[in-house]
């Protein structure tokens, strides 16, 4: 049987305990929209009296009240860790979707001022010339259009070219950002570590340390395990980036300009090991597809329009003769053949061979050319093939690429809302359920109040009014 | 187990709804201020094939026009100098007549009528050498400025252009040529219309009783002339022909491109009101369901 002071200690107890998990919630309402915030409930255990009897000290099983035995972070951990991967998933889609529609963007198809309608108005350019193979005027105007498309597709190449160089840069300096937050979540491992080992709660270092971890995980694609110390480790393609309190450090290498990216492809790797990262999901995972397949490969067959265009012009160049009667010479630079570097380099307007005919000669002997302009209509023959048919078959499957990749963005948009749906059902705090809270423990620590005053007003009988 | 449902659950739901609204209204807003349906390859990557397809079409199809209408505007000059010719040789043959029934016992009217078919056969030369911009059109495919020469001592014209076909592209692997051969319309050379006229100026000054033969010489002149502008009026019509056939074609092309590109306005404008309509229930929802909470009925 319990003494009657000893009873004072159980309504204290439970007066403690009301007003700690008064606290709580307090915590709770304060931090209703804070990102990444965990509710926290107050776990309360009852104090039994000893159970195994000894000589003098028995237990009349009544127990000395309560104990705040845990603040619970409510945290489903299986959907944190399914959050982190489908929101890696999600960053790598997205980023490769953003370089899709960013290579789309700078060809501007179809429309009237594309390269299309370029090739369109350099094979028309060869009729007006058919039509007056005498007229420099018309000569002199196909000699800028094909101007016109070689800048064109120079330009072409170069928004391909500037756009790799943007993307290796984000990249860089993403990688910069996780190896910084690798260092911090390695800093709050150790914090919580030692918070715990000295019987402390530090649910809000580990709240923060979740945050970093899901910013990690869309950004690389980072995968978690949890310790029982409390800190969580944290993996990249396998490896552990973090590993308790301690953390690696990634870098880049490879190619620094797109024309490299197919012989020496941009790669990841531990700075300590130099092994390379194998991962394929999260922001970098996505700038490295962009890196090193799909922009070369847009600038690869950009260069194949190009190098097409090159040969079949000047093949058919070949084949006439122009207002000198000479063959004709080569209408774009054959020692160019990139879309980069295409130049036109026929320069002289009279050196358009737009005669089949080699010239004949007068009376006298003298070399008359001929104004036939049939050469000159053969060309009209490639528009429709060749380069442009090339150059139509690219923007089509850069449409078809990019528009699967945004509908997969907008799938797995669906799949990140659902789950962040559930996260914030288990995680998230709920202000009714809150305040419904607040008036248990109001109403419990009214009670235990009461019940000290009660405990009071026996002893003052006890005391005062007994045996006087 | 049934699911929690937080304020932030709610707040984040409905926002996503409401985005999604958002961004269905401004793409619809999008699609009607620009009248594009298809503004990038993604966007319809099977219409934007079609799309360039018609386009490239329609490039050839306008640039068939204007060969057809530069044909045109050749074979009008050519036609021109052959009516002018059988003129001169209806003229001519009236004069060799004339020269023929009288001539003989006239000297002077026989030199008259040499004059006359002198300067006619200047007229011919002049003819013969028509320029089209500055190309003579019976000259083949000459670079020369004119298709006859005249000796100036001789007084003899010879032929120094070519044969070459002048052709202008009308459609898709269709090419019409639009010159006449100088031998189909004046005759092969060392026995052509210039040739023809010498022999009837020398037979005036010299053998008189040989003009009637001359006659059947400027009848050959004159068939070979109404053939050759026959020929001309054939590839006359039929450019016009391929011109029309062009332009039906870039048309249908136009409509077909205008069909993929631009946007159906009566579609897309009741679209827009219907997406007004339920972005205004979202919002409406929205702000009713965010006022409630616990707070309001504690005292």
């Amino acid at each position: 049987m319990g003494t009657e002071f000893g009873t004072i200690g159980s309504a204290l107890s439970a007066l403690q305990a009301e007003r700690k998990a008064l606290e709580i919630t307090g915590q709770n309402i304060a931090n209703s929209s804070t990102a990444g915030y965990t509710r926290q409930r107050a776990v309360f255990t009852a104090v039994g009296g000893s159970v195994i009897p000894a000589m003098y000290s028995k237990s009349d099983g009544i127990g000395a009240g309560v104990n705040l035995s845990d603040v619970q972070r409510l945290q489903d951990t299986f959907l944190e860790q399914r959050a982190n991967t489908e929101n890696g998933t999600l960053s790598n889609l997205n980023s490769m979707q953003g370089t899709l529609s960013d290579i789309e963007n700078s060809f501007g198809e179809p429309g009237d001022n594309g390269l299309q309608a370029l090739l369109s108005s350099y094979w028309n350019g060869w009729d007006d010339v058919a039509n007056n193979p005498g007229d420099s005027a018309a000569r002199t105007a196909l000699i800028g259009t094909a101007q016109s498309l070689a800048t064109g597709l120079n330009v072409a190449a170069g928004s391909l070219s500037s756009q790799w160089t943007s993307s290796n840069e984000s990249l860089q300096s993403i990688v910069n950002n996780v190896n910084g937050t690798a260092t911090n979540i390695a800093a709050l491992n150790k914090a919580i570590v030692a918070a715990t080992s000295a019987g402390n709660h530090p649910n809000d270092l580990m709240d923060q340390r979740d945050l970093l971890i899901r910013q990690l995980s869309s950004q690389i694609g980072a995968t978690t395990r949890v310790n029982n110390d409390g800190s969580t480790d944290v993996f990249v393609g396998g490896s552990a980036l973090v590993s308790g309190s301690l953390a690696r450090q990634l870098t880049l290498s490879g190619a620094t300009a797109v024309d490299q990216a197919t012989t020496n492809p941009v790669s990841l790797a531990w700075s300590d090991t130099g092994q390379v990262v194998n991962t394929a999901s999260g922001q970098v995972g996505g700038l490295l597809t962009a890196l090193n397949t799909t922009i070369p490969s847009y600038a690869s067959q950009l260069d194949t329009v190009a190098s097409q265009l090159v040969t079949s012009v000047n093949a058919q160049q070949g084949a006439g003769y122009d207002l000198t009667g000479a063959a004709g010479s080569p209408f774009f630079d054959p020692a160019k053949t990139k879309a980069s570097n295409i130049a036109v380099v026929l320069t002289d307007p009279n050196g358009v061979a737009a005669s089949s005919q080699p010239p004949t000669l007068d009376a006298n002997g003298n070399p008359v050319v001929s104004l036939d302009g049939s050469n000159a209509q053969k060309f009209a023959n490639f528009s429709g093939t060749g380069a442009d048919a090339a150059y139509r078959q690219m923007i089509v499957q850069l449409g078809s690429e990019s528009q699967s990749a945004q509908q997969k963005v907008t799938t797995q948009q669906s799949v990140v809302q659902q789950i962040q749906t559930s996260r914030d059902s288990a995680a998230g705090v709920d202000l009714d359920e809150e305040q419904t809270n607040l008036i248990t423990y109001q109403q419990a620590y009214n009670a235990s109040a009461k019940f000290l005053s009660v405990l009071d007003s026996v002893l003052d009988t006890l005391i005062n009014r007994t045996l006087v | 187990m049934s699911m929690r449902v937080t304020q932030n659950a709610v707040t984040t739901a409905m926002l996503a709804g409401l985005q999604t609204n958002k961004q269905q209204l401004s793409q619809l807003q999008l699609q009607l201020s620009s009248g594009r349906q298809l503004s990038k390859p993604s966007d319809d990557p099977v219409g934007t094939d079609q799309a360039m397809r018609y386009r490239t079409e329609l490039a050839r199809a306008n640039q068939y026009q204007r060969n057809g209408n530069d044909g045109l505007a050749w074979l009008g000059t050519a036609d021109g100098a052959l009516q002018s010719g059988v003129a001169i040789l209806n003229r001519l043959r009236v004069l060799t007549t004339q020269a023929a029934n009288t001539g003989a016992s006239d000297a002077n009217a026989r030199t008259a009528i040499s004059a006359e078919i002198d300067s006619l056969k200047s007229d011919m030369l002049g003819l013969a050498n028509t320029t089209y911009l500055g190309r003579p059109i019976f000259g083949g495919t000459t670079s020369l400025n004119a298709a006859y020469v005249q000796d100036p001592s001789s007084g003899v014209v010879s032929y120094q252009g070519d044969t070459g076909a002048v052709t202008r592209t009308v459609g898709s692997n269709a090419t019409v040529q639009v010159n006449v051969n100088a031998k189909d319309a004046f005759g092969p050379p060392g026995n052509d219309i210039f040739t023809m006229f010498d022999q009837i100026l020398g037979d005036l000054k010299n053998n008189p009783s040989n003009l009637t033969n001359d006659l059947n010489g400027i009848q050959t002149s004159l068939d070979r002339m109404t053939s050759a502008q026959s020929i001309e009026g054939a590839a006359y019509n039929r450019i016009t022909n391929m011109i029309n056939l062009a332009g039906t074609h870039a048309d249908t092309l136009t409509g077909n491109l205008s069909d993929v590109e631009n946007v159906d306005t009566a579609k897309a404008a009741t679209e827009l009101t219907m997406q007004q309509v339920s972005y205004q229930a979202s919002l409406a929802a929205m702000s009713k369901v965010l006022q409630l909470s616990l707070t309001d009925f504690l005292r």
